[in-house]
C-alpha cells in the first residue's frame, strides 16, 4: 500500500456522498448575473481625494485601511468561513483606476439586459458622478495610452479608441494591477499580522533611531504595511462583532453554537496566529479577499500550496480529535465557494472578451515536492482531491504538481478523480518547473517550493501585466504585405511584398518572421513604457508586506527593484500558435510543394472566405497539420519558437528580467479568432484560433499520442525556454472509462512528464462536442474509436458510432 | 534466419495506429498489415481482407460534380460517374485502383488503402511512440489482417520492435504455415500471442470464415511443444447465430484449457463498428442486421467460460 495514503481511504465513498447540507444550500447563490459591487471604488475614491499630497504606497495604503474599516460586511444564514465583498450571490469589484472611464459610455450605450453584470442604478450615478470624475485622465489605461507612440496605437486600439481593442497586440496591464501572484500566507498563519505589523513597527523605529525622516521611502513603507496590518484586525474584528450579535438574537442553538464560533475565530485570527485548521481557512481567506480590495491581480490572487501551508493545523486538529475528515472537507468546500462567489467583472467589452463568461483563475495546487527534495503528498493533499466542488463549478483552478516520486496510488487516484471531473484537476510538471527556475537562479529549495504557475513567493518579482500576441495577425501581414484584417486598410506591419512573387516557401517564411519581429520589437516597447510608468500608477501595501524581500528593503514591489530578487521579464502571450504553424504547413504544401493552388488562387479563396472554394478548403484543412507526430510540420513550430526566444533573450528588461513567453488559458482565442479572417489552414474568418499550445481544433487525427509528441518538439534544444504552457488535451470519454481507462491515464500522465511538458489540462469530450463532430466530420477529428483488433482507419467513422457514444454518455449522467 | 535475402521484405500495410489500449498491455501501436487467408462475414476491418491496394469511397464526404470532379477527370480508366445528388460512385468493375483519384480528392473521400511502407517508415512510426510504451507497460501489437500471412515482413518488422526493445504482440487468425522459418522467427520474437479461435465446429467455421478449422486448431495444439516460453490470449468474438451458444462457448473453453499456454480468454461482443467501411470498399456486409450481444448474455457466455476454461 502506498505510504502516502490515509488510512480513511476506504472510506472516500462516504465523504463523497455526504454532501454536506450546507454546501448544497449555498451552491445555488453562485447562479445568476453577478453584482458589481462599488464600495471599493467609492471608499478608495474618497481616500485617494483626501490623501493628494501623501507618496502613493501611504495613500494606498490608506485607502484600503478605509475599504476594510468602513466596507459594508455581510454575513449569511450558512456561512462558516466569512468574509463577502457583496451581498448574496456573486459580486464584483470595480477599481476605476485602471481603464474605470469606460464604464461610464459603457452603460448608457447598453441596455441592462446584455450586461454581464448588474448594476444599481443608485450605484451607477454615484461612478458617473463621484468615482469618475476624480479619476478622468490619470487612469492607467489613459497614462499608458498617452504615452505610446502614435505607430504602436493602432496595434493596441481600433479606430483610435482607446477602449476598443484591435487584438492585434492587446495588452493586459491596464485591465489589471498585476500579473497573477500567491501571497506568503504561510506567514499570516504562522505570524499573525500582528507579527507583520510588530515586524514594520521595529524596523520603522530603527530607521528614526539612525535618524531618518518621515520622508524616507522606507518609513512610508513600513508605515503603510503597518496601516494595513491594522486595517486586517479591524475588519476581522467588525465580523466577530456582527456574528455575536447575530448570535444574540438567532434561534436555532446549532447556528447560534456556529455564530459564537464565528465570532471566536475572528476575534482571534489574522491578527494573531491560527490555532486550528478553521482559524488558519479563516484567516487565509481574510487575506485573499482584502488582496482583492487592494488590486486586481492575473487571474486573480491564487491559493498557492494549500495542503502544505495548511497541514500542520490540519494535523494537530485531527491528533486532537477536534476535526473530523468531513468538517475539514466542509471547511475547504466553503472557501472554494468563497473564491467562486467572487467573480471578475470586466468593465470593457475587451475584457469580457477574452475573459468570457467573467472567468477567473484562483491557481491553488496540491502534491509536488517538499524544499529538501521529498514528495509533499500528505493527506490534506489526498483530501482535497476529494471535494467535487472544484470539477463542479470550475473553482478554484485546482492544479497537482507531478515529479517522478509521486506516489502511485495518489497518481491513480489524481487520474480517476480526473476522469470523475470532466478532466479537472490540472496537472504541473515539478521535473519541467523546477529546473526552469533554477536556470534563471532561483536557488533550489526554494524553485522546489514554487506555487502554481512557477511563483516562487519572497524570491521572484515583477507584476506588469502580460502582452498577448494575435499570431494569426501576424501571418496576415506577411500574406497581405503588412496589413490585416483587425487592422483595416493601415499598413500596420513590415512591407514585406506581394507573396504571389514569392519563389519558395522559405521566402514566405521569411516574410513572417520580420513581421513578427517587428511584433515583438512593438511589444517590448509598450512594455517597457508600462513599466515605467507603474511606480507613478501602483502601489501594493499588504501584498508587500507578505513579501519577504520588500520587508527587508522597505519597498512597495511597484516602486522600484528590489535586490536579491529574481525578475521576470514581460510576458508575451501567443495566441494562435497552432492556426499558424498549419497555415504555413498547408501553403508549404499546396503552392510550393504539390503546386496544387497558386498563391493567388488561395488569397482569393481567403478574401472571400472559401465561397465558391469548397474544394480549395478541404485540402487547406487536410493538409498535414500540428499535432500528428510529423515533423516537417512540427519544425515549423520549433522555428517560430526559436525566432520569439531567442528575440526574448536578446532583451533584458529595467529590473534585469529577460522577456518571457506564456501561453494563456483564457478565452483570447475565441475573441482574437473573431477579428481574423479566413486562415491557409481552413479555418473560417471568425472562427476561433487555436488554443495555447494545442493542436488547432479537429486538426489532430492520431490521438493523445501525436498531441503530446508534437507539443513536446516546440521546444527541442530550448528546453531552458520552456515557459508556461498548459497543454490541453480532449479525450474521448468512450476511451478513458472504467479500470483500463484510468491505467490508460496514469500511463498518459507519465509520459507527459517524461516528455517535459509544462502542464496538462485535460478535458473530457462532452456531449455538445460530439454533436459539432457529427454535423461537420471532417473538421473534428479527435474521437478515437478504440476496440480489441479495430483499426480506425476511417477515423470519423458513423452515426453509429456516435451514437454509442452519445448514448454511453447519458448513461453515465443518468 | 536463412531465407532471408537482402531485399526488404515488403508488405502492405493499411494503417499504423497510435494510442491502442485493446490490443495487448498498456498502450500500444499497432500495426495493421493488409491482407488476410479468411473472410469472416462479421470481420470490422473489411479494408484488411485483400492482399492488393484498394480505393474506398465515402459518399458523405464528396462535395459534388458541381462544387468540384477533380477525380473524374483524373481518373484513367473513367470509372467514376456522378449520381443524381451529383456525388461519386466508383464503378468496381473498372477500376484498377490506381489511386490517381485519391491523390487529387480535397475532402478525403476517395482513398487508397493499403501502401508498401518503406521499413524505415515503420520503424519510425513505432519508436517515436517508445515514451508511451515505457510508462504503461505498453508496446507494439502486428494486426491485420492477417500479419503472419506475410511472414518475412513480419519476422523482419517483429527482429526491428525487439531490436528496440519494446514488447511485441502478435495478433493472429491462426491460419498459417507453422512450418515456414520466417513464421518461426516471427513467434521466438514474439512477447505476447493474441490467437483468435471463432468455432471448434469445421462446418459452420468453413461457412462463416470461408476456411476449415483443421490447420488453425492444428496450429494452437502445436503452439506449447515448439513455443513453451510464448503466452498466447485466446480471444473470441460473439458473433449472434454462429458462435454465441454456451455449448459452442463451453467447447472452445475445453479446447483452450487443454492448451497449456494459453494463460487468457477474452471474449469479445460482436461490435457492428465495421459497417461502414464495407460501404466505404464497395463490399457487401452480411451482418448488417445483427444486433451486439446484450451484456447478459455476455455474462451467460462467461459463466461458461468459467466452468470450462477457468477452472
Amino acid at each position: 500500500m502506498d505510504p502516502s495514503m490515509p488510512h480513511s481511504a476506504q472510506s472516500f465513498d462516504s465523504v463523497h456522498s455526504y454532501g454536506a447540507p450546507r454546501v448544497r444550500h449555498m451552491l445555488p447563490s453562485l447562479a445568476g448575473t453577478p453584482r458589481l459591487c462599488i464600495e471599493r471604488a467609492l471608499l478608495f475614491t474618497r481616500s485617494f481625494a483626501r490623501t493628494a499630497q501623501a507618496p502613493l504606497p501611504l495613500r494606498w495604503a490608506t485607502a484600503l485601511a478605509e475599504v476594510l474599516a468602513h466596507v459594508r460586511i455581510h454575513i449569511h444564514k450558512h456561512d462558516l468561513i466569512v468574509g463577502r465583498g457583496g451581498a448574496e450571490g456573486r459580486y464584483g469589484f470595480f477599481y476605476p483606476e485602471l481603464e474605470g472611464i469606460y464604464l461610464g459610455e459603457f452603460q448608457q450605450k447598453k441596455s441592462r439586459g446584455e450586461s454581464p453584470y448588474y448594476i444599481s442604478e443608485r450605484d451607477m450615478r454615484a461612478i458617473t458622478e463621484e468615482i469618475l470624475p476624480f479619476w478622468s485622465g490619470s487612469t492607467f489605461r489613459e497614462k499608458l495610452s498617452a504615452h505610446l507612440p502614435q505607430s504602436l496605437i493602432p496595434l493596441f486600439y481600433r479606430d483610435g479608441d482607446i477602449y476598443k481593442p484591435s487584438f492585434i497586440l492587446h495588452e493586459t496591464a491596464t485591465i489589471r494591477h498585476s500579473l497573477h501572484w500567491i501571497l506568503d500566507y504561510e506567514k499570516v498563519l504562522h505570524r499573525g499580522f500582528e507579527g507583520i505589523w510588530n515586524e514594520a513597527h521595529e524596523k520603522l523605529c530603527r530607521l528614526q533611531a539612525d535618524g531618518h525622516g518621515e520622508q524616507d521611502d522606507r518609513i512610508i513603507f513600513y508605515r503603510s504595511a503597518m496601516m494595513v496590518a491594522d486595517g486586517m484586525r479591524i475588519y476581522a474584528l467588525r465580523h466577530a462583532h456582527m456574528a455575536r450579535q447575530m448570535a444574540a438574537s438567532e434561534a436555532n442553538p446549532t447556528r447560534r453554537e456556529e455564530l459564537l464560533a464565528i465570532a471566536d475565530c475572528c476575534g482571534h485570527v489574522p491578527w494573531k496566529p491560527a490555532r486550528s485548521f478553521r482559524e488558519a481557512v479563516q484567516a487565509q481567506w481574510f487575506t485573499q479577499l482584502a488582496s482583492r480590495f487592494e488590486q486586481l491581480h492575473g487571474g486573480i490572487i491564487g491559493n498557492g500550496r494549500v495542503d502544505q501551508y495548511l497541514y500542520p493545523y490540519y494535523r494537530r486538529d485531527m491528533e486532537n480529535g477536534v476535526i473530523t475528515r468531513e468538517e475539514a472537507l466542509e471547511i475547504l468546500d466553503c472557501l472554494w465557494l468563497n473564491i467562486a462567489r467572487f467573480v471578475r467583472i470586466q468593465p470593457t467589452e475587451a475584457g469580457s472578451l477574452i475573459y468570457e463568461g467573467n472567468a477567473h483563475y484562483e491557481h491553488t495546487c496540491i502534491g509536488g515536492l517538499t524544499r529538501d527534495g521529498e514528495d509533499a503528498t500528505n493527506d490534506l493533499s489526498w483530501l482535497i482531491l476529494e471535494s467535487d466542488i472544484p470539477s463542479l463549478i470550475g473553482y478554484p483552478d485546482l492544479h497537482v504538481r507531478i515529479h517522478h516520486g509521486t506516489p502511485e496510488g495518489f497518481l491513480r487516484r489524481v487520474c480517476e478523480r480526473m476522469i470523475q471531473g470532466g478532466g479537472l484537476p490540472k496537472l504541473l510538471n515539478d521535473e519541467v518547473i523546477i529546473p526552469g527556475l533554477t536556470v534563471r537562479g532561483v536557488p533550489l529549495e526554494k524553485a522546489r517550493d514554487y506555487c502554481s504557475a512557477g511563483k516562487v513567493i519572497n524570491t521572484m518579482a515583477y507584476f506588469s501585466g502580460s502582452t498577448w500576441l494575435n499570431l494569426a495577425a501576424i501571418l496576415e501581414m506577411a500574406m497581405y504585405d503588412g496589413c490585416c484584417t483587425p487592422g483595416g486598410a493601415e499598413r500596420l506591419g513590415e512591407h514585406t511584398g506581394d507573396p504571389c512573387l514569392f519563389a519558395t516557401f522559405e521566402d514566405f517564411f521569411q516574410a513572417f518572421i520580420r513581421q513578427l519581429h517587428r511584433a515583438q520589437k512593438n511589444i517590448l516597447m509598450q512594455q517597457y513604457i508600462t513599466d515605467m510608468l507603474r511606480p507613478e500608477s501602483m502601489a501594493a501595501p499588504l501584498l508587500s508586506s507578505l513579501h519577504d524581500l520588500c520587508m527587508d528593503q522597505g519597498m512597495d514591489v511597484s516602486q522600484g527593484v528590489l535586490k536579491n530578487a529574481v525578475y521576470h521579464g514581460g510576458q508575451t502571450a501567443i495566441i494562435g500558435l497552432a492556426t499558424v504553424i498549419d497555415s504555413l504547413a498547408a501553403i508549404r504544401w499546396l503552392v510550393f510543394e504539390r503546386k496544387k493552388v497558386s498563391m493567388a488562387m488561395l488569397m482569393e479563396a481567403l478574401r472571400t472566405n472559401f465561397e465558391g472554394y469548397a474544394s480549395l478548403r478541404h485540402m487547406c484543412a487536410n493538409a498535414p497539420a500540428y499535432g500528428n507526430m510529423d515533423s516537417s510540420v512540427d519544425a515549423l513550430g520549433q522555428r517560430i519558437m526559436r525566432v520569439v526566444v531567442d528575440t526574448c533573450a536578446q532583451h533584458c528588461n529595467r529590473f534585469g528580467g529577460h522577456p518571457e513567453l506564456i501561453y494563456v488559458q483564457a478565452t483570447a482565442h475565441i475573441a482574437m479568432g473573431r477579428l481574423i479572417g479566413a486562415t491557409p489552414n481552413g479555418r473560417q474568418a471568425g472562427e476561433p484560433l487555436s488554443q495555447g499550445v494545442s493542436p488547432s481544433p479537429g486538426a489532430a487525427r492520431q490521438g493523445p499520442t501525436g498531441v503530446l509528441a508534437s507539443a513536446s518538439s516546440l521546444y527541442k534544444g530550448m528546453e531552458h525556454a520552456q515557459c508556461e504552457s498548459m497543454l490541453l488535451l480532449n479525450l474521448p470519454p468512450n476511451i478513458f472509462s472504467g479500470d483500463a481507462g484510468v491505467r490508460a491515464l496514469v500511463a498518459l500522465v507519465r509520459t507527459w512528464r517524461n516528455q517535459r511538458h509544462w502542464g496538462l489540462a485535460c478535458k473530457l469530450i462532452d456531449r455538445s462536442y460530439l454533436i459539432g463532430m457529427q454535423h461537420s466530420p471532417s473538421f473534428y477529428g479527435e474521437l478515437l474509436t478504440r476496440a480489441p483488433g479495430f483499426s480506425d482507419h476511417f477515423p470519423e467513422l458513423s452515426e453509429g458510432v456516435y451514437n454509442d457514444v452519445l448514448h454511453s454518455m447519458d448513461a453515465k449522467i443518468t | 534466419m536463412n531465407n532471408m535475402n537482402s531485399q526488404p521484405p515488403v508488405a502492405l500495410i493499411s494503417h499504423i495506429q497510435a494510442f491502442c489500449l485493446d490490443d495487448g498491455p498498456g498502450i500500444r501501436t499497432t500495426v495493421f498489415m493488409k491482407g488476410c487467408p479468411l473472410r469472416c462475414s462479421w470481420c470490422f476491418n473489411p479494408e484488411c481482407f485483400s492482399f492488393s491496394q484498394e480505393t474506398s469511397l465515402r459518399q458523405e464526404r464528396c462535395l459534388g460534380v458541381d462544387v468540384c470532379g477533380i477525380c473524374r477527370n483524373v481518373c484513367p480508366e473513367k470509372c467514376l460517374y456522378a449520381t443524381a445528388s451529383g456525388t461519386i460512385r466508383i464503378d468496381r468493375a473498372l477500376c484498377g485502383n490506381c489511386g490517381l483519384c485519391a491523390d487529387h480528392c480535397p475532402t478525403m473521400a476517395l482513398s487508397t488503402v493499403g501502401r508498401d511502407m518503406p521499413l524505415e517508415e515503420v520503424k519510425k512510426a513505432i519508436v517515436r511512440n517508445r515514451d508511451f510504451y515505457l510508462h504503461s507497460g505498453g508496446g507494439v501489437t502486428l494486426g491485420g489482417g492477417e500479419p503472419l500471412a506475410r511472414p518475412a515482413f513480419a519476422a523482419t518488422l517483429a527482429g526491428l520492435v525487439k531490436s528496440h526493445g519494446i514488447h511485441l504482440a502478435v495478433e493472429t487468425c491462426g491460419y498459417f504455415d507453422m512450418d515456414d522459418a520466417a513464421v518461426r522467427h516471427t513467434l521466438e520474437q514474439t512477447d505476447l500471442l493474441h490467437f483468435d479461435i471463432k468455432h471448434l465446429d469445421r462446418g459452420k467455421h468453413k461457412a462463416f470464415t470461408g476456411v476449415d478449422n483443421i490447420r488453425i486448431m492444428d496450429n494452437l495444439r502445436v503452439l506449447p511443444r515448439d513455443f513453451p516460453d510464448l503466452p498466447i490470449v485466446a480471444h473470441c468474438a460473439i458473433i449472434p447465430g454462429f458462435n454465441d451458444s454456451e455449448a459452442a462457448v463451453r467447447r472452445m473453453g475445453q479446447f483452450a484449457k487443454s492448451i497449456p499456454t494459453v494463460c487468457d480468454f477474452r471474449l469479445i461482443p460482436y461490435s457492428p463498428l465495421g459497417a461502414p467501411k464495407y460501404q466505404y470498399l464497395g463490399k457487401e456486409f452480411l451482418m448488417g442486421y445483427a444486433l451486439p450481444p446484450s451484456p447478459e448474455r455476455m455474462r451467460v457466455l462467461e459463466r461458461c467460460l468459467e466452468a470450462t476454461f477457468r477452472t
